[in-house]
């Protein structure tokens, strides 16, 4: 027994090694890849996040009134048959079906040939083939989903993800930026606490007085830097972030318009609270649209026809 | 790669927006789930594989102790003629043949009273007399109503019904009955733990329960339970095709007249009865075809696809509802012949759906499902090949031939998955397509043939010749895929072929002899019906031979069974040696009494006498389906234009190894037992069958050669 937990604790460090090595290799494709995309998509985003900001609070404004739940499942109903639909004419179709059938077939190989553990393994080895295969073929609807995909949900978390201050609340205001002297004011709050300055950016502990959208203003040198703090106002989309020119933040906030370059600062943030729904709450909200649009795309999987 | 995408998100992306929608949540679940599965069944397979090692190892100890082979691969060319091998190998037309037989052996094999392949192949599969496994002929009848039905297969509906006023809701399901008897040699190798993998060997419906796998061949039924259905749609009235050739009617299929209205042709398919509503009958599967050219756009089922004169489109996927959701897909081709000036539509028989099967038609189930999964659908129909709609002017050659091709190339697929699967065990599988094309295109080579320039159309008069070469093909492929020592692969076909230019009534020759009595305007019906049984001794039904109305027996027999077997030998000496009048040709060798050549449980089912008919003659094709003539020999003007169902020692078969085989004269019964001996499993004694001396891999000479060198 001994030996066997020895070998489970090396089997879990190893696969710990392999994790971290692997999230770090990740990570560094990523940068990598964002540091590519830069140049294209930070004004790509700055052109698109308005209007489809407010195409976004027109299609809500059909849910006023209605509990937020509502919203988010028409949405993901919504959601799941246009990418079902997308799905069908972005994908290679028979190149799927095929890929299936192999799959399916390597399966009941399995089963079948059980005796014979050379074909088991083969069967096992091809179902790995054609599993990246199968990814392989999904790529090309992905990449095109994408970016539509990543619009909606970045426009679904300013809904769902947190909510406005109540009156009386506090929370922080910080701003990202390079160690120099700021200043905060705004209506319908009070500054408790701030500015506490750290490495790279500059913090302020804030209490909400007044229900409503007020601005908070940011006087860093000779500039001054506005957010909208939202206040009291339930079911309101809210805007943690106002994002200046990195893609990556302007694409999860895209409700205020980006701090222009000049300013020297790389984003101001509002701690917002957390929503505590169990189904549009704080990653709820996630679980619960991935659950409902593919719920939705498998059950009219056969009415549109579609293999994935 | 989508996922690797997707991991890369959740690894950097916050988790609110680690989900991408359902785009991400195809590729992400589709590749959870088939890991999974992958995992778990990969699991459970490894930890019960010792156990299931040691049940086999305890079950086949003796086998695995004194067995001489690893592999028996056995490759079946239904039909392949040995005059015919034996000319295109003297021609370097069969290189590989030629070097099998060099290698190991060539003999001829001996085969079946009658050499009809249901008969034959299960003489091969039980290794026994028909006396034992009850297969005489396709065909038997019925005594009570003297009916003719299908001799190895009883198909009925569930035996337990709910009925709900018009509905009926079928308790379980249906009841498909193997009315072959004996017990194949690969359940005797199942029983000692060997595998076996088994691909369309004729009379293995429905299939029975072995350790390996098995997909069935002849006598699955298509989805209407017919043996074959095609289905022809014209609007030309009836008369001739418009090469001027003759239509040629009903048999094997249906025409059903169409309409073309603004372009589109719009009709149904016809499946099976509805099992459902009482009151629906048939089942039908709508489609239209939109023309546009020299082609036209099907749909069908919901999808369409591109129809081109002279082109087959793939296997296409039918439903049929037959209400409270219920419904059944079948499989079939669509074959635009012509659009102008008048519309013809070939649909094959809609088989059995090999993804989905409406009966099973494989064991386990499973494996029908997974050949369609490996390679996509295929034929399934016993019968596969549409020798009907060639027969009738609606195929032509071309047609005809792509069908057999297409099918064999189905089976290769099957045979070699199977030979890359099975590397200790034995694999049988049977190839139909050398029988096919022999029986409809033996007119090309036989030049007294009274089919010859009868049919028009795309012809292919180097079938048969472009056939044996490949199949030379496809033995060089198997050689390549079993050169290791420890596989002995054995080439064999059931029996050989004969020309067939003359068809023989022999209820008109019966009622010519006074055996037999047509009732009043009885003359030309079919299935007995215009024979007056009170005044008829003998009759024919089927291929293969002649039956006494026996009293006691038959529901209006006469003949008393003390003079039976009189009676036999008397039909049996008059027969033997019969000459055919008009040509002045002997037309039956010799006929067989069956009570002095079967001998088992069940010789009594069988007919009472086998006629052995000569080169060139066979039963006619009206006599076969209990009809009586005028006349005692005909023209056979078919297509069909060879056959076997002769003398058995007219049409041996033939038998390759890739070793050296002791026996002169092997027989096709001998083979099951051969391949029990080589796996050192004792041959049962209900075989009649006798193993072969097949000489070791090491040193290719039979234990027969090393006894003699050691004298």
């Amino acid at each position: 027994m001994a030996t066997l937990g020895r070998i489970l604790v090396w089997l879990g460090d190893a696969a710990s090694w392999c994790g971290s090595h692997i999230a770090s290799a990740a990570a560094g494709v990523w940068n990598l890849l964002s540091g590519l995309l830069q140049p294209i998509l930070s004004p790509l985003l700055g052109v698109t996040n308005p209007p489809v900001t407010w195409l976004a609070d027109v299609y809500y404004s059909m849910f006023d009134g209605a509990p937020p739940a509502v919203g988010l499942i028409v949405t993901s109903v919504l959601t799941g048959v246009v990418m079902l639909i997308a799905f069908r004419y972005t994908s290679n179709q028979a190149g799927i079906a095929r890929v299936k059938d192999t799959i399916k077939a390597e399966l009941l190989a399995i089963k079948l040939y059980k005796d014979d553990l050379g074909v088991m393994f083969r069967s096992q080895g091809r179902l790995i083939g054609a599993t990246f295969k199968l990814q392989w073929y999904m790529l090309k609807p992905l990449m095109i989903m994408l970016l539509p995909m990543l619009l909606l949900l970045a426009q679904m978390g300013s809904r769902y993800q947190q909510r406005p201050l109540r009156v009386d609340e506090a929370t922080l205001v910080r701003l990202e930026t390079a160690g120099q002297d700021a200043t905060l004011s705004a209506d319908g709050m009070i500054v408790e606490v701030g500015p506490i300055a750290g490495d790279d950016d500059v913090a302020w502990r804030v209490r909400a007085v007044a229900v409503g959208d007020h601005d908070v203003r940011v006087q860093i040198g000779d500039q001054t830097v506005s957010k909208t703090l939202s206040v009291g106002r339930v079911g309101e989309p809210v805007s943690v972030v106002r994002p200046a020119k990195r893609w990556t933040t302007r694409l999860l906030h895209p409700r205020e318009k980006p701090i222009g370059e000049s300013a020297n600062v790389a984003s101001i943030t509002i701690d917002y609270p957390e929503s505590d729904s169990w189904v549009y709450g704080s990653d709820w909200w996630v679980l619960t649209f991935f659950v409902v649009s593919m719920a939705t795309a498998i059950l009219l999987k056969p009415v549109f026809r579609v293999k994935f | 790669m989508a996922a690797l995408a997707v991991g890369v998100w959740l690894l950097t992306a916050e988790p609110a927006q680690a989900y991408v929608g359902p785009g991400a949540g195809f590729a992400v679940g589709t590749t959870i789930v088939v890991f999974f599965v992958a995992f778990i069944s990969a699991f459970f397979s490894l930890i019960f594989w010792p156990f299931r090692w040691a049940i086999r190892a305890i079950r086949g100890r003796r086998a695995f102790a004194r067995a001489r082979v690893k592999r028996f691969v056995i490759l079946g060319l239904d039909g392949l003629e040995p005059s015919l091998v034996e000319k295109y190998m003297a021609a370097g037309q069969l290189p590989n043949l030629a070097r099998l037989a060099e290698k190991g052996c060539y003999r001829k094999l001996g085969t079946t009273a009658p050499p009809l392949s249901p008969v034959a192949w299960s003489t091969f599969l039980t290794g026994c007399n028909p006396g034992k496994h009850r297969i005489f002929d396709f065909l038997t009848r019925d005594k009570r109503t003297y009916m003719p039905s299908l001799s190895s297969v009883q198909i009925r509906g569930p035996r337990r019904v709910l009925k709900l006023g018009k509905y009926r809701i079928p308790l379980g399901v249906a009841d498909v009955r193997m009315l072959r008897r004996g017990t194949p040699f690969w359940k005797t190798l199942g029983d000692h733990g060997i595998f076996s993998n088994v691909i369309r060997v004729p009379i293995t419906f429905p299939p029975e329960p072995l350790h390996g796998v098995l997909l069935s061949a002849m006598c699955v039924p298509d989805l209407r339970g017919s043996q074959g259905t095609f289905s022809h749609y014209t609007t030309r009235g009836d008369g001739t095709m418009d090469d001027g050739s003759p239509y040629g009617g009903t048999i094997g299929g249906e025409r059903i007249g169409v309409k073309v209205a603004d372009g589109v042709v719009r009709s149904e398919l016809i499946g099976p009865e509805n099992g459902v509503r009482s009151d629906a009958g048939v089942m039908t599967c709508p489609f239209e075809v939109s023309l546009k050219g020299d082609g036209g756009r099907l749909k069908v089922s919901g999808e369409s696809y591109d129809l081109k004169v002279g082109t087959y489109t793939p296997w296409i996927k039918v439903t049929f509802r037959a209400g409270m959701g219920i419904k059944v897909s079948g499989i079939c081709q669509f074959l635009l012949i012509g659009t102008k000036p008048e519309f013809d539509l070939y649909v094959t028989p809609i088989q059995i759906d090999p993804d989905k099967p409406a009966l099973p038609i494989s064991h386990p189930q499973i494996f029908s499902t997974y050949l369609s999964k490996k390679q996509g659908p295929y034929a399934t129909l016993g019968l596969a090949e549409d020798t009907w709609g060639l027969n009738a002017h609606v195929l032509d050659d071309e047609a005809f031939l792509h069908q057999c091709n297409e099918a064999d190339a189905e089976r290769e697929v099957m045979f070699f998955d199977a030979l890359e699967k099975v590397r200790r065990g034995m694999v049988a599988c049977v190839f139909d397509g050398p029988d096919r094309i022999q029986h409809m295109f033996w007119r090309y080579i036989d030049e007294q043939h009274p089919a010859k320039d009868r049919y028009r159309g795309r012809l292919c008069p180097d079938a048969i010749e472009a056939m044996y070469r490949r199949m030379d093909e496809l033995v060089g492929r198997t050689m390549a895929a079993c050169d290791d020592e420890s596989t002995v692969l054995m080439v064999i076909s059931d029996h050989g072929f004969s020309p067939f230019r003359r068809g023989i009534d022999l209820n008109a020759w019966l009622e010519k002899e006074g055996y037999l009595t047509v009732s009043e305007g009885g003359r030309g019906e079919k299935y007995l019906r215009g024979i007056d049984w009170s005044k008829t001794r003998a009759f024919c039904l089927g291929l293969a031979g002649i039956w006494l109305n026996v009293k006691g027996r038959e529901a209006n027999g006469i003949v008393e069974p003390t003079e039976a077997n009189a009676l036999r030998d008397e039909i049996c000496d008059k027969l033997t040696g019969l000459v055919d009048d008009d040509k002045g040709d002997p037309a039956i060798s010799r006929a067989f009494n069956t009570r002095r050549i079967y001998a088992g449980p069940y010789a009594e089912d069988a007919p009472d006498i086998v006629v052995g008919y000569h080169r060139g003659y066979r039963v006619s094709w009206e006599a076969a389906i209990g009809q009586v003539t005028n006349s005692v020999f005909h023209d056979n003007t078919r297509a069909w234009s060879g056959d076997h169902c002769i003398d058995p020692k007219l049409v041996p078969g033939v038998m390759f190894c890739n070793r050296k085989i002791e026996s002169e004269s092997p027989r096709l019964m001998d083979i099951g037992a051969t391949v029990l001996e080589m796996f050192g499993v004792d041959v049962p004694k209900r075989m009649d069958g006798k193993p072969m001396q097949v000489a070791d891999a090491a040193s290719n000479h039979t234990e027969r050669d090393t006894r003699q060198k050691v004298a």
